[in-house]
């Protein structure tokens, strides 16, 4: 059996085809880190130009009031009265990210009673007002306005004690002032947002019994923690510009790439032979069809597993040339349904993971190309069939999901990445040793029947 | 001992059946020759004794290996062409030999053993698409040999071969058979070229083998005397002139008619006009009625 495997990976490894798909890999490994590397910042912001210009915004708004009249007019001066207020603050105060919040109403109305209507009363007291907010803004920081809101929702508790919003909000302001969070745009103010906001949500989910909610609420909780746990650590683990990025998804990332080394090696290596004519040459030796079958099937898959290595060692190479290997320091944080907590890994540790419940579906699709290719002899066909199964599972069980017959069947069954951390299936509400039955089954199935289809194969004239 | 043995073989496909309870047989240091109409099932048949094609009833035995129930053990001492040389086009010759070489754990010396056998050690290292239908020919036999096996099968081995290679492997063949008792079997329509050297000739026709003995048909025999008018009562003479005439008959008769004849006349010379297998074979196989 070995000495049939060598045989098997000598030719593969002899002719131009696998390097010329890993090479592609590497291709796009490259242009997809370069095209990371400039497009966003050191931050993980995507970097717009024309996002946050602010001298720019006034630039242009100042030259289109000069054509404007009436309410077009109030309107656009006083975004470029809020603009212009805004660009006297740091970009990391929250004088300059609530500016809008507290002027804008005010300083619409002193707008519009100034050039649309005459209330002098009316725009003195906004006038006030203005006055008022402006010397607060002047003379209070962060520190302050995080206290003085604090106080407020104290107050608005006093009369209603268990108003899950408001303790939501305390909360978060504990947090901001803690933590020195301040409110510039950045990763630690978008967790801020995320946790309100799946909390907010998980509060009003009233059941989780219902399938549906049950993946809702999965969801949330995850977002809740994991939220969290940027916010307590102050620790960016969603970047993905950088190596342990890439690395974290790196097979579901080019899994396409996977799947196609899959489909033309394990297409070819069964049809070449027939096409021509040395499977004569195979069969007439001393060894079953048995055995001659099985050792393409192994190199069938160990040819995909030397792809997987590849993949890794060049993305390894590429981003690390690019991005550096830093960020492999920082460890990958997920919520785990099994102990309804956070857990931490190492990039490696859950690189390996990830790919090994990701393997099931690799292995499954190999083997049904490899099913097809026995039975029609046809690189095309099966090469066509394989590739559509795996691009339209999801749309299949999407339209047949009615159907309850369909959790029968193996395309909601193998992909295990669905479970992974403990999680739920994600297309139907199926457990994770119900999938396995359903899996070996199907395996079972299709192994066996390579064996008998191929035993009892003529070989016509070729 | 027999290195082949097929008893009662049969095979139909789609209905028809083309191996009709067929038995062979092959001794050591055998050269087995096998002709047939085209369509007749001579490839087919080899299939069956290589295990590419089914068999619906009978059994085959190559060195007392059934080779149903004890595959490997049979397959081991076979080596063989079936209608082209099966070979890696994208590989060069010594690597597809390698890998062959490699199934049956032989080492590089009986690489560079068959190699100069055939005669191929100029292009060895060349991939195989560069090869001439020649060449890869020679490959292939160089492929079958390469394990020493016992039996030779060969589906038209000749094609492509110039004359000094058809005799080249000719002279191969007959080393083979006669000096290392390997027996060979070769089908083939170029039948000037078995006549040369198989020891026995079957034919395929109708399902059935029947072996052709070339030594006993009827030949046409020229004899040179000093006056033909002097026979009298001999069957099937054609008196040609003074001096000649022709005799339809096989090696037996020819004999008595010589002891017969020569009391009262004088033989100077006896041709013999050997039928060619083409004549046979037309002779034999385009008939209806078997």
């Amino acid at each position: 059996m070995i000495k049939l495997i060598y045989n098997e990976s000598y030719k593969i490894f002899h002719k131009k085809t696998i390097y010329i798909l890993w090479i592609c890999i590497f291709v796009f490994s490259l242009i997809n880190n370069i095209l990371f590397k400039i497009t966003y910042d050191n931050n993980g912001n995507y970097i717009d130009n024309k996002k946050d210009n602010i001298e720019e915004k006034i630039k242009k708004l100042e030259i289109k009031i000069k054509n404007e009249q009436d309410m077009e007019y109030v309107r656009d001066k006083t975004n470029l009265d809020i603009l212009k207020l805004q660009s006297n603050y740091r970009k990391d105060s929250f004088q300059y990210n609530k500016t809008k919040d507290y002027f804008y109403n005010t300083i619409y109305n002193i707008n519009y009673y100034t050039e649309i209507e005459e209330n002098t009363n009316l725009l003195e007291e906004y006038k006030i007002t203005y006055d008022k907010y402006l010397n607060w803004f002047n003379n209070n920081n962060n520190y302050d306005f995080i206290k003085e809101n604090i106080k407020e929702i104290d107050d608005k508790l006093k009369f209603d004690k268990n108003n899950q919003e408001l303790l939501l909000q305390k909360e978060i302001l504990l947090l901001r002032l803690n933590k020195n969070i301040d409110y510039s745009t950045n990763y630690l103010n978008d967790a801020i947002n995320n946790y309100y906001n799946s909390s907010l949500e998980l509060n009003n989910l009233t059941t989780k019994d219902d399938y549906q909610e049950k993946i809702k609420y999965n969801e949330l909780i995850k977002e809740k923690y994991l939220n969290k746990y940027i916010i307590d650590n102050k620790l960016n683990i969603n970047k993905n510009n950088d190596l342990r990025g890439s690395l974290k998804t790196i097979l579901e990332d080019y899994e396409i790439f996977i799947i196609l080394i899959i489909t033309i090696i394990t297409s070819t290596i069964i049809s070449e032979e027939y096409n021509k004519g040395t499977i004569k040459l195979l069969l007439a030796k001393p060894y079953s069809r048995n055995k001659i079958i099985l050792s393409k099937y192994i190199t069938s898959i160990i040819i995909m597993l030397i792809s997987i290595i590849i993949l890794i060692i060049l993305e390894l190479w590429i981003g690390g040339v690019i991005f550096g290997l830093s960020s492999l320091k920082i460890p990958i944080v997920v919520y785990d349904f099994n102990i309804n907590n956070i857990k931490e890994y190492n990039i490696f540790v859950y690189m390996i993971i990830r790919i090994l419940y990701n393997l099931p579906k690799l292995l499954f699709i190999l083997t049904f190309c490899f099913l097809i290719s026995t039975i029609t002899i046809n690189s095309v066909i099966s090469s066509i069939t394989t590739l559509t199964i795996y691009l339209f599972t999801d749309t299949i069980i999407n339209i047949l999901k009615k159907f309850s017959l369909i959790k029968l069947t193996i395309l909601p069954n193998y992909n295990f990445l669905t479970y992974i951390n403990g999680n739920i299936n994600k297309y139907l509400n199926i457990k994770i040793n119900y999938s396995i039955t359903i899996y070996i089954f199907h395996y079972l199935l299709l192994f066996l029947l390579i064996f008998v289809i191929f035993k009892k194969r003529d070989i016509k004239n070729i | 001992m027999k290195t082949l043995e097929c008893y009662n073989l049969e095979k139909k496909i789609k209905n028809k059946t083309i191996i009709n309870k067929i038995n062979i047989d092959i001794e050591e240091g055998e050269i087995l020759g096998f002709i047939g109409k085209n369509g007749a099932g001579k490839t087919t048949l080899i299939k069956m004794i290589l295990g590419l094609s089914k068999i619906d009833n009978g059994s085959i035995y190559i060195n007392s290996y059934n080779i149903l129930k004890n595959h490997d053990k049979a397959m081991y001492e076979v080596g063989s062409i079936i209608e082209n040389p099966d070979t890696y086009m994208y590989l060069t010759g010594y690597q597809n030999l390698k890998l062959t070489a490699n199934l049956y754990n032989l080492d590089k010396s009986k690489i560079d053993k068959v190699v100069s056998l055939v005669k191929l050690e100029d292009s060895i290292h060349k991939k195989v698409n560069t090869y001439s239908l020649g060449m890869r020919q020679r490959l292939g036999i160089a492929l079958s040999l390469l394990h020493d096996p016992k039996i030779l099968i060969y589906d038209e081995p000749f094609n492509g071969l110039d004359p000094v290679g058809v005799r080249d492997i000719k002279k191969l063949f007959m080393k083979l058979a006669y000096q290392e008792h390997k027996s060979i079997l070769i089908s083939s329509h170029i039948l000037s070229e078995l006549e040369t050297f198989c020891n026995k000739i079957c034919a395929l026709k109708d399902g059935k083998i029947f072996y052709i003995d070339k030594n006993n048909n009827d030949n046409i025999y020229e004899f040179i005397v000093d006056n033909t008018s002097k026979i009298k009562n001999i069957d099937n003479i054609t008196i040609i002139d003074k001096e000649k005439f022709r005799i339809t008959s096989n090696k037996n008769q020819i004999s008595k008619l010589i002891k017969t004849i020569s009391p009262y006349i004088n033989i100077y010379e006896v041709k013999c006009y050997q039928k060619n297998l083409e004549d046979i074979f037309i002779e034999k196989l385009g008939e209806n009625n078997d």
